[in-house]
């Protein structure tokens, strides 16, 4: 029909227009599902913090910061550095919140049960759906 | 009443057409299912061939039949009648029939943009991994995480999109030459 449709002389068969226009709109779609789904990193970069099992608030790991929480006992002090975040101080007895230690990876959590304060590490990819101590 | 109860038992060789065509689709349906695969869902789809040759030379509503027949009559003879697998390749071959359907209008309305066997395949082989893999998502594995392995999926669909368009323009290509140019080998 048209000269373009001679040109691939190599291809066993003939593209025509129309069939250009469908391989281009299949790449670009191919394309923006690679920048939808793939360019997530694998650093989690955030975690979710819960009072009372209510959504509180939602922090970024890289941004050092000291958090204050209150919780049902008093105020929890969280820390933020460098990807992770731990509990530093939390008005309960039994401290074991704090020696849950630093948390950075896709699905962790640490929790202060007396005191109501959760965090969870968020990710696209949790590597855990949950956990049981 | 006996006439009209004659008249519907005759069958048209349009239906012998279809019964040809889909007779040949299921054959390689079931030769493919053979086949290994690396992952589940995963197909060169070769039946596809005779589903785009039937829509270049006989029209959509011809293919819609030879594709229905493929995927139930190839079902029941694999043994994957009303199981998941039967789900996704009947919701993956509808939305692969309705793409089909949407760029042949197209293709018929504007002479100038006409799309080859190639262009309908790339497109009926992505839609099909699309409303697969959309099924599979809503009533098998809802988690999000499976999107991860969208943009693969829809890879694979376009390089065997291309190949099965490829192989259907190759064979419209030869069935369109003029008879002279076919050599008679004498015996």
């Amino acid at each position: 029909m048209t000269a373009s449709m001679d040109l691939p002389r190599k291809l066993p068969f003939r593209l025509t227009r129309g069939d250009r226009l469908v391989l281009l709109l299949a790449i670009i779609l191919l394309l923006s599902l690679y920048g939808l789904y793939w360019s997530q990193g694998v650093f989690a970069g955030q975690a979710a913090i819960y009072v009372n099992g209510k959504y509180w608030g939602k922090v970024n790991l890289y941004q050092s910061q000291a958090i204050d929480v209150p919780g049902k006992l008093g105020i929890s002090h969280l820390l933020v550095d460098k990807g992770r975040i731990r509990f530093v101080d939390s008005p309960c007895t039994g401290k074991q919140c704090i020696y849950q230690g630093w948390i950075s990876k896709g699905g962790e959590s640490a929790t202060c049960l007396p005191n109501g304060v959760s965090v969870q590490v968020l990710s696209p990819d949790p590597r855990y759906d949950s956990i049981n101590f | 009443m006996t006439e009209t109860i004659k008249r519907t038992l005759r069958s048209t060789p349009e239906d012998h057409l279809i019964a040809w065509l889909a007779a040949l689709a299921i054959t390689i349906h079931i030769a493919e299912s053979a086949l290994p695969s690396p992952l589940p869902g995963v197909k060169p789809g070769l039946a596809n061939v005779v589903t785009l040759l039937t829509m270049c030379l006989y029209g959509w509503r011809i293919a819609l039949w030879v594709v229905v027949l493929r995927v139930l009559v190839g079902s029941l003879v694999i043994g994957t009648f009303l199981s998941p697998t039967f789900v996704l390749s009947a919701t993956g071959a509808t939305c692969s029939l309705l793409a089909l359907g949407v760029l042949k209008v197209w293709s018929d309305r504007l002479s100038h943009w006409a799309i080859s066997p190639v262009g309908y395949g790339v497109a009926a082989a992505m839609a099909h991994m699309l409303g697969q893999f959309w099924a599979a998502y809503l009533l098998f594995v809802p988690h999000k995480a499976l999107f991860h392995i969208l943009p693969v999926l829809m890879t694979l669909a376009l390089v065997f999109g291309l190949v099965s368009g490829g192989i259907a323009a190759i064979v419209l290509q030869r069935m369109q030459k003029p008879i002279e140019s076919i050599e008679l080998t004498e015996s």
